[in-house]
């Protein structure tokens, strides 16, 4: 490890901790309105509710949400799905790609849908101009507006009191692209284009090498699609090598500007949690739980990647830089580390290293900050409705160990806040470890493996839990394009996302119609360090227990192997 | 169906049958969650039965 390592890390924690607050605030102007930008784009606003027939002022219940979401995505799906099938008979294909295969298209169609952006084909190789932008860019902006709007509600359900509704799924969805995803990503695009990033229309450009043979060298609207594929927790590359591609992450300043896009609103909506019901005090422990966990973490893989790989120990290669196989020299062990626990901590999933090629131990925490369900700041809205799930998980137990009802925030946590909770839980690991078990005693999965042993059942282990947790980032190693593969990942995606948010809705119904309960020298504090020890001792207790088992067999046996000189 | 539509089947994955397979799989995943919908409000609609009613 080294000071600069360690100076990128800080630098970093230091520019996401101080845009908690006034982000935070903003969140709260933009979708409840009254900020300068809302005012100002306040005709627009009304235009689209105007052609779309939504009367604003029409607020829902928690099942009329739901349902307007699922609507939404299923047209959603259906469109993306239909443009990647049709790509070779639409304008903007000047590398005239052929369509998608069917399984294909409905792998990325979901994927992309469901803000988890898993990619079992190469952008530059597959898509046409056309499919990135109105297909794969407008996915990002929705996918992680729906997060928010889902969080948003919840939030609404601590908030309200006596309330049937949980706001308007339209309303929200309009206002955090116009207000919040679209004046950032207009903002920090130029900046990545002013940084080397391509934007352009133009066909590949090909060009003569040095030694006289052809390259074909791939452009493209990159730039417009990063900066919501990062932030909005979608992660997908425009080129198949992601953030390790020189033109998706050319500088130090990019890869910089990548990771705080990545965590930015995550972190944000705890201050906006604070602001909404009252406490801006359990907004900064929630993050401070975050932080604790992320730290934790970061700690271990940067720690890992340091240290020299034990299987090159008798080829006597200069290893003092620390593991350096798969990845970039320009970004070096301390940047790729942070890199990489930004992307599995948030449900981003963008890479600028290769995963597979990182230390077993390293991978074991990769994968469980994926495993967490997106507590680590997770997706924009995911990771917060996430978090307050093992909230109510660890203030029932805290309410069972002195005998009285749960409280959090004003509100009775009850025997239907808690079946829901379960019901969101249990959801992505059943989809994660089901599948995955499946995957890994039929040929069709053990076929598409390009390891044995326990890395081999990482790099399976890995796809359905980048899959599940809506996370996208991909072990390598392991060939996906398979029709198994495509089927089984894209049910693994919809679990995660929809089989989740449905019960975080019903839940913020149930509070929101609940009277407020005045604190008590009985109520927990939901701030200090006790919650926080609580609450992270929760997580790793739940997601642990969940998970230890699987983990065993594949990164945790694997390190030990690699101990012991023996690899796979 | 898109194949058929246009007049473009090009290989063995890119047919009429596939494109309705994978149709008919995500209506089946989205009724599937309509009907969870419906089973997360029947689960909250039962009575807390058994509720703490300690102070």
């Amino acid at each position: 490890m080294t000071w600069q390592g360690w100076l990128q890390i800080a630098v970093f924690a230091a520019l996401i901790t101080a845009v908690v607050k006034p982000l935070g605030g903003y969140i709260v102007r933009s979708v409840d309105g009254g900020g300068r930008v809302q005012r100002a784009f306040e005709p627009l606003e009304r235009g689209l509710y105007r052609l779309a027939g939504v009367d604003p002022a029409q607020e829902q219940s928690w099942i009329e949400y739901a349902l307007a979401l699922l609507c939404f995505h299923l047209v959603g799906i259906a469109a993306l799905y239909g443009l990647l099938r049709l790509q070779q008979l639409l304008p903007l294909n000047p590398q005239q790609m052929d369509a998608m295969s069917p399984d294909l298209a409905l792998n990325t169609a979901v994927s992309f849908a469901t803000n988890t952006s898993w990619q079992s084909y190469g952008g530059e190789t597959t898509l046409s101009y056309l499919s990135q932008m109105a297909g794969i860019t407008v996915q990002s902006f929705m996918s992680g507006a729906v997060g928010i709007a889902v969080a948003l509600a919840l939030v609404r359900g601590f908030a309200r009191r006596s309330a049937k509704y949980i706001g308007n799924f339209w309303v929200d969805l309009t206002r955090i692209t116009l207000y919040l995803l679209l004046p950032i990503c207009v903002v920090t695009a130029l900046i990545m284009i002013w940084q080397g990033v391509p934007q352009t229309l133009s066909p590949y450009v090909s060009a003569t090498t040095l030694d006289g043979t052809k390259q074909v060298i791939a452009l493209g609207p990159v730039a417009s699609q990063k900066v919501i594929a990062v932030m909005s927790g979608d992660g997908g590359g425009f080129f198949n090598a992601n953030s390790a591609h020189p033109f998706e992450n050319p500088t130090a300043l990019t890869g910089l500007v990548q990771m705080l896009l990545i965590f930015v609103i995550g972190v944000a909506l705890t201050n906006t949690l604070g602001r909404m019901v009252g406490d801006q005090r359990h907004g900064w422990a929630l993050f401070a739980a975050m932080a604790v966990l992320f730290m934790a973490g970061l700690a271990v893989v940067y720690g890992s990647e340091a240290q020299p790989n034990p299987a090159f120990a008798p080829f006597h290669l200069d290893q003092t830089a620390g593991n350096m196989e798969g990845k970039e020299v320009r970004f070096g062990v301390g940047q790729s580390s942070l890199f990489a626990t930004v992307s599995t901590a948030s449900s981003d999933g963008a890479v600028d290293s290769m995963h597979d090629s990182f230390a077993p131990l390293s991978g074991l925490v990769l994968m469980a900050n994926m495993m967490l369900d997106e507590v680590i700041v997770g997706g924009p809205g995911s990771g917060l409705f996430s978090i307050l799930l093992f909230v109510i998980v660890a203030v029932f137990a805290a309410g069972l160990m002195i005998g009285r009802t749960p409280e959090y925030i004003g509100k009775k946590i009850e025997a239907n806040e808690v079946k829901m909770t379960m019901l969101a839980l249990l959801s992505v690991p059943a989809a994660i470890l089901g599948v995955a078990a499946v995957a890994a005693v039929i040929p069709a999965g053990t076929g598409g493996l390009s390891n044995a042993g326990p890395h081999g059942f990482s790099e399976l282990l890995y796809a359905y839990t980048s899959g599940a947790a809506t996370n996208g980032s991909a072990f390598a190693g392991l060939s996906a394009n398979t029709p198994f593969y495509n089927l089984t990942l894209a049910a693994a995606m919809f679990i995660g996302r929809f089989l989740v948010i449905v019960p975080v809705l019903c839940i913020a119904g149930t509070l929101g119609a609940k009277h407020l309960v005045p604190a008590s020298s009985g109520t927990l504090p939901t701030y200090g360090t006790l919650f926080v020890g609580l609450l992270v001792g929760t997580i790793v207790i739940v997601g642990g227990l969940t998970f230890f088992p699987a983990l065993a067999l594949g990164p945790a046996a694997e390190h030990f192997a690699l101990q012991s000189g023996l690899t796979y | 169906v898109f194949g058929y539509v246009f007049g473009k089947p090009t290989d063995d994955r890119e047919n009429a049958v596939f494109d309705i397979l994978m149709l008919v799989l995500l209506g089946v995943a989205f009724g599937g969650a309509a009907a969870y919908v419906w089973a997360c409000a029947d689960l909250t609609r039962l009575p807390n039965a058994g509720g703490n009613k300690a102070p």
